[in-house]
């Protein structure tokens, strides 16, 4: 148990993150008119209580002297001139509000929404090309507009150096746009051998309250078993490039990797790893797979029902309709996927053996491969 | 008879019996009609609860000293903010000031031998301890965990004791029914003969707002407890997603309650500060009206601002401009009343005794409790801030740093009339700094983790927050000793407090014109009415050793003297 943690990069002012967006300077701006408006009421407030305290204490008789007890001229003006200030704030406020939730033209465009899927216990980023990733990847100065649903309870959508917040619904959607700023790019916050590089990503937070895993959807150092490695979970990017090229950084080419890497892609970006371990580590809210093992001989336990084997078609419906068997001790929160069959059989083969890849062949080669023996067989028939 | 022999007549004697000797038996008290003793229970009830909750806020704080877990898990974690924050505001802020102090001063103040239905006061007592009993259920069955908000869908969805902490719920709004109804019977039937409305002591005018709420919101939480009761057993699908449901509406339902609620905590602590800033510094109050319209103008406002919890909700753009403009229109009756308060201190003669020093520190948290809604009322910083540790900060400077500190004042003001008993000065000013630099060492790092965007209600956060954290938790530590100093020289007067005589502040307000403690009857004598805050009409009397009304110079013919009445 450490109790003081090392301290860690804190950036932007003494009260604000990084204004990393278009909103942030509208923002920090009006905090400031009112902070400063409330500190001097504050002091002007508080200075004549204590004076009065001071001056006015009782000495010697309990009566004070005669004062009035009431003034319409001051009662009326200290009613009504403070109120020009909260009308000021309002309209500002409003204008600040309406232009968060008004997308320009560009960013409502369709090659610029970016689907936000909030889930317990995770995000997910679906981009204009089909890319899926639990990191998200913006273009700096490109205005994008973040189309938000939630799949099970509520989640709140929050990037604090962006000034965003916009709450996720199950059974609707909500959204919201940003144009980012400043760059933050993944070889800032990651060095070349894998440790934690000297900046961190822009921080996204789920803040609105959605159960047990609540904290851990946000923006996080996930440090491996050495304690020097590790990834971050759910980052926020920006780079300095066009909303196009970002795909370079999402594109997935299933081909170019083994069935596991594949398995293990999809496993991270689906954000499989916020409540399923595959290391040594805490509990978290669903099985850890390292320590699952799998098999049509291996039997396992349900909250209810007959027990089963721990086949790969038990593993298919434990994905695909997850709430239909629950293992047990285990919450019935998994949300409901529904895969392919072949990004399945990645997941299955990737869950199966989280540790290893028991078959490092590209995807591409391995058709070749099987296409290569199914013609030496057929040569030798 | 002179003037000196019918005080000496009226106030000199102490009677052989008061409200707590006149009977014994643990009966004696259970099926008591008096509001006394009803008053005397609803508060050893609350401050019950208060510890029990506060003991939740100390561990979570606790929990919170470091990043990552030490000893509660993430759902233990969930299960003991949501504890905190449901005791605290259900069974302990909402009924503290109303139920336990308004219950005993308000008949008094009035003048009167008892509120309006005795029997309806009692059964709200009962109601109380059975919501309360519910939420134990809860509590040792399998908690609660999904904040005292019950948010759809999630409330739907967990497997912890939403039922039993619901059905607590309901229950305990009825108990908060039946007094507001109470009150509002009892002020507008049972004022003295020449008490008008503008003659009534500013308490009763914000417990009488207090009350208009209290019987006007609570209903809707009633009414959406039950259709999130049969959300759970029966799947109605008003609220779940899944079934076609809105938990957007649900959000609506809960605040349109829970926003007037809000007032239903704070606006008897502003009608307790009103009453301790006057008589602690023996000047009439300032702007009377002006806070007794401010009283009415909130309670009215409390009504329409509910959607300003849900700026991030998904709820139209016109309505969330709408809700933010009435917000604003709210800060100024609040306003009106923190000018009224410090101008009532010119000129006066302050006296910094444990009611004035808990007064004084309301005035101060109170202002940072209030000026720092207005960012959170402005939309476009309120984005930002919104349901972070920002939230967190305003809303318990405002509970904690105004109700509580104002509960706690008006418990020290009254607690001579209550038991007779003087307790130590030094001992309650001392609790009474300790409490306000604990309070602020709590919860002020937390204004600055908030807008460097701390979300609230996280079990684990990120390192950068620890230093706020660890000042917050330090701070939360010397709050309870503060509160602990508090109770210890309240009860310690118990045993060794001088007694106190009927006035020991030289209040002009009726419940200090019969004796400490009252007597079963409340008043021995009729009253003598003069203006609640006409600190010439009470004098300094050598003889009673305490402050009694001046009494009209006898006439020739021997005046109509107030005859004491005979008590049975």
């Amino acid at each position: 148990m450490v109790l003081f943690a090392q301290e860690t990069s804190r950036e932007g002012t003494f009260s604000f993150p990084l204004p990393a967006s278009n909103f942030a300077a509208d923002v920090d701006g009006m905090y400031a008119f009112i902070f400063w408006i409330s500190l001097f009421f504050f002091v002007v407030i508080n200075v004549c209580m204590f004076y009065f305290v001071y001056k006015y204490r009782r000495k010697d008789s309990r009566l004070p002297e005669k004062s009035p007890s009431h003034h319409m001229g001051i009662e009326l003006a200290w009613t009504i001139l403070p109120s020009f200030l909260l009308v000021y704030m309002f309209v500002v406020g409003a204008f600040g509000y309406l232009d968060m939730r008004t997308p320009p033209e560009a960013a409502a465009a369709v090659e610029r929404t970016i689907d936000v899927k909030a889930f317990k216990y995770g995000w997910q980023f679906i981009y204009p090309n089909g890319d899926i990733t639990t990191e998200l990847h913006l273009a700096k100065d490109v205005p994008v507009r973040f189309r938000i649903k939630a799949e099970d309870a509520l989640h709140s959508f929050f990037i604090r150096e962006f000034r965003v917040k916009m709450d996720c619904v199950p059974g609707r959607f909500t959204e919201c746009w940003v144009t980012p700023r400043m760059t933050r790019t993944p070889d800032e916050t990651l060095n070349k051998d894998g440790s934690r590089g000297s900046l961190e990503p822009f921080h996204l937070a789920c803040s609105e309250y959605c159960g047990e895993g609540h904290s851990q959807m946000r923006t996080e150092w996930k440090a491996n078993p050495d304690g020097k490695t590790g990834s971050w979970a759910f980052p926020v990017y920006v780079h300095d490039c066009s909303f196009d090229e970002l795909a370079t950084f999402t594109n997935w080419k299933p081909q170019e990797n083994s069935r596991w890497e594949n398995g293990q892609f999809y496993f991270k970006a689906y954000g499989c790893v916020g409540c399923h371990n595959i290391e040594d580590g805490p509990q978290k809210v669903g099985p850890n797979f390292k320590a699952v093992n799998w098999g049509s001989n291996v039997m396992r336990q349900f909250e209810e029902g007959p027990d089963a084997p721990a086949d790969d078609d038990y593993i298919r419906e434990s994905i695909n309709y997850s709430t239909k068997r629950v293992v047990k001790g285990y919450p019935n929160q998994m949300p409901k996927f529904n895969f392919d069959d072949e990004k399945l059989s990645y997941l299955i083969d990737f869950i199966k053996s989280p540790a290893s890849d028991p078959n490092p062949t590209k995807v591409k080669d391995l058709k070749k491969e099987t296409a290569k023996t199914t013609d030496s067989q057929s040569a030798e028939q | 008879m002179s003037i000196a022999q019918q005080k000496e007549k009226l106030f000199g004697h102490a009677p052989e019996e008061n409200f707590l000797t006149e009977s014994k038996g643990w009966k004696s008290w259970f099926f008591t009609l008096d509001h006394k003793r009803i008053g005397i229970m609803y508060l050893i009830g609350v401050m019950a609860a208060f510890a029990l909750a506060g003991i939740f806020a100390l561990i979570l704080r606790a929990e919170l000293f470091t990043p990552n877990q030490m000893f509660l898990s993430n759902t233990n974690y969930n299960k003991m903010f949501t504890l905190h924050g449901a005791i605290m505001v259900f069974v302990f802020i909402i009924p503290s000031i109303p139920a336990a102090l308004g219950n005993f001063v308000l008949p008094i103040m009035l003048g009167a031998k008892d509120v309006a239905f005795p029997r309806l006061n009692l059964a709200s007592f009962y109601l109380w301890m059975l919501g309360t009993i519910f939420f134990i259920f809860a509590m040792v069955s399998t908690q609660l965990d999904t904040g005292w908000t019950f948010y759809t869908p999630y409330s739907v969805q967990t497997s912890s004791a939403v039922i039993s902490a619901l059905t607590g719920v309901f229950i305990l709004g009825f108990s908060s029914i039946f007094t507001g109804l109470n009150f509002i019977v009892t002020v507008n039937t049972m004022r003295p003969p020449g008490m008008t409305w503008f003659k009534m002591p500013l308490l009763l005018w914000a417990l009488y707002s207090t009350a208009l709420i209290q019987v006007l919101a609570t209903p809707v939480l009633a009414i959406t407890g039950l259709l999130l009761l049969g959300e759970r057993t029966l799947g109605l699908g008003i609220f779940d997603p899944a079934l076609g449901g809105d938990p957007v509406l649900f959000q609506h339902f809960f605040w349109f309650y829970s926003h007037p609620a809000v007032y239903i905590m704070i606006l008897p602590a502003m009608g307790i500060i009103s009453e301790l800033i006057s008589v602690h510094s023996q000047k009439k109050i300032f702007g009377y009206e002006f806070i007794a319209y401010s009283s009415i103008a909130i309670a009215i406002l409390s009504f329409l601002v509910w959607g300003h919890h849900m700026f991030t909700s998904g709820q139209s753009e016109m309505l969330i401009l709408i809700f933010s403009a009435l917000t604003f229109s709210v800060a100024v009756p609040s306003a009106v009343k923190v000018f009224n308060w410090v101008a009532t201190l010119y000129k006066g003669s302050i006296v910094l005794t444990t009611p004035m020093c808990y007064a004084l520190s309301f005035i101060f948290l109170f202002g940072i409790g209030g000026l720092t809604g207005l960012p959170l009322g402005t939309l476009s910083t309120d984005i930002h801030l919104h349901d972070t540790y920002y939230v967190v900060a305003h809303f318990h400077y405002v509970m904690v740093g105004g109700t509580l500190i104002a509960f706690l004042g008006g418990v020290f003001h009254w607690w001579p009339k209550m038991f007779g008993r003087m307790y130590s000065e030094k001992g309650g000013q001392l609790g009474a700094l300790i409490v306000f630099i604990g309070f602020n060492l709590t919860f002020f790092p937390q204004f600055i983790m908030g807008s460097r965007g701390m979300p609230r209600r996280y079990a684990r956060y990120d390192p950068e927050f620890q230093i706020f954290h660890q000042v917050s938790t330090i701070g939360s530590l010397v709050l309870g000793v503060g509160l602990a100093i508090a109770a210890y020289v309240l009860l310690v007067s118990l045993w060794r407090g001088k007694r106190a005589t009927g006035n020991p502040w030289g209040a002009a307000t009726l419940e200090f014109q019969c004796c400490s403690p009252p007597t079963f009857h409340n008043f021995e004598h009729e009253v003598i009415l003069h203006d609640p805050y006409d600190f010439e009409a009470i004098e300094f009397d050598e003889k009673v050793d305490g402050y009694v009304p001046v009494l009209p110079e006898p006439a020739e013919e021997p005046a109509p003297v107030p005859e004491p009445v005979e008590s049975n």
